[in-house]
């Protein structure tokens, strides 16, 4: 063989794929050409690479998402009208609130007891007092980015604290919430101001479900 | 008939109704654990092979087994159920490669001769998976998972001799890749 093989050649006398004389003609030439030889061993070493690459490791749990894709896939038509609805649903809510909400959003004067502006959180959902680093955290960018999820924002005035609310509350609640919260969005800024270093007060309380953000 | 026998009558057709359903529905299920007991070991390492990363292949497996269950019914027999189901996984591993326009890796900095068998190994991997989606697949079944050429001609829907040629061209590539990996124990095959 005057003229050195293609590596394909190379890969196909690996596999014993070529016919008699071929492999015979290439043998002969495979003794006598250094590159060639080397050609072949690096394929060989890759074929041999490969084979010996261990089967990975089924991880647990694979046939519950199966299941739950299939669950998913099978009411797809359902949850969509569902979906329609209560998105209908929302936007009336959110139109009558947006009506409704500068009235029942204003801030008492000094004399009267705690109000909320949106709604009565139950006792245990209240957390303890943020500081000021972690109530910065709940900057108004961060409700925008937490009101997709299901939080709802009640503020709080006390008497005696020139009508700034002094305690903002999240709790998780329904799709209505959100448009609560998104109304009320425009009442934050003053809470900013009630931090401590402001006026000396803990001004925040943030709760979020069973886990208080200290 | 009056109208509470035609209540139990109506009532009993629901009942049945319903009760087929369930069977059927029980059936189907366990027609799929029995499916995905016999083969999600070989469809999840091609999909790992084939994306050379865990988190793909968890999910292209899943998928792979819920396009399984859709369409077991349907399935004739005209091959066999592991072929039917290979070549659902590697449909849906070159579609998936496809949409998510999966970065090929550069290898430019992997041309030292690697220090033990197990880096030699995860370049190979590496360098597998930044192979053209047709060589790859060739690749993987063939050399990786031990196909005959036969069968990924069938697999894949293309002839045993595209095949050959696909992967001894994969070869070529990851040869050129892989420069400077050779066998360092053991003679040189001739």
């Amino acid at each position: 063989m005057a003229r050195h093989p293609s590596d394909a050649t190379l890969s196909r006398y690996a596999d014993g794929d070529l016919g008699k004389e071929e492999m015979a003609r290439l043998k002969k030439h495979l003794n006598r050409c250094s590159g060639c030889k080397r050609h072949l061993a690096e394929i060989v070493h890759i074929k041999d690479l490969a084979e010996s690459l261990e089967p990975v490791e089924v991880p647990p749990g694979l046939l519950a998402g199966v299941r739950a894709r299939i669950s998913a896939s099978k009411a797809p038509k359902t949850q969509g009208l569902w979906r329609g609805i209560i998105l209908g649903f929302v936007l009336s809510a959110a139109i009558a609130l947006f009506v409704l909400l500068p009235h029942t959003y204003v801030l008492r004067s000094h004399e009267e007891p705690v109000t909320p502006v949106v709604g009565e959180p139950s006792e245990e959902l209240l957390g303890p007092p943020l500081g000021l680093a972690q109530a910065q955290e709940f900057g108004r960018d961060q409700y925008s980015e937490t009101a997709a999820s299901d939080l709802q924002l009640v503020v709080y005035e006390e008497p005696g604290k020139d009508s700034i609310p002094t305690r903002v509350i999240l709790i998780p609640l329904d799709e209505k919430a959100r448009w609560d919260m998104a109304a009320s969005r425009e009442q934050l800024s003053p809470f900013r101001e009630c931090l401590p270093g402001s006026n000396g007060k803990q001004g925040l309380i943030v709760t979020v479900g069973e886990t208080s953000y200290r | 008939m009056d109208s509470e026998g035609l209540t139990v009558a109506l009532t009993s057709g629901e009942t049945k109704r319903g009760s087929r359903s369930e069977v059927e529905g029980r059936e189907r299920e366990r027609k799929l654990e029995q499916v995905y007991e016999d083969h999600v070991a070989m469809v999840y390492n091609i999909c790992y092979r084939m994306f050379a990363n865990r988190a793909d292949a968890q999910d292209a497996t899943q998928d792979v087994f819920l396009k399984v269950y859709k369409n077991l019914e349907g399935f004739r027999g005209r091959s066999k159920l592991s072929t039917w189901i290979y070549r659902i996984t590697m449909n849906h591993c070159i579609d998936r490669m496809r949409r998510k326009k999966l970065k090929t890796v550069e290898l430019q900095e992997w041309v030292a001769l690697p220090e033990r068998d197990h880096d030699t190994r995860i370049q190979l991997e590496k360098a597998v998976a930044s192979l053209p989606a047709s060589y790859r697949s060739v690749f993987v079944l063939h050399d990786i998972q031990g196909f005959r050429h036969a069968e990924i001609a069938e697999i894949l829907g293309i002839t045993p001799g595209s095949s050959k040629s696909l992967l001894h061209r994969s070869r070529v590539i990851l040869r050129k890749k892989l420069k400077g990996i050779r066998r360092r124990n053991g003679p040189t095959p001739v």
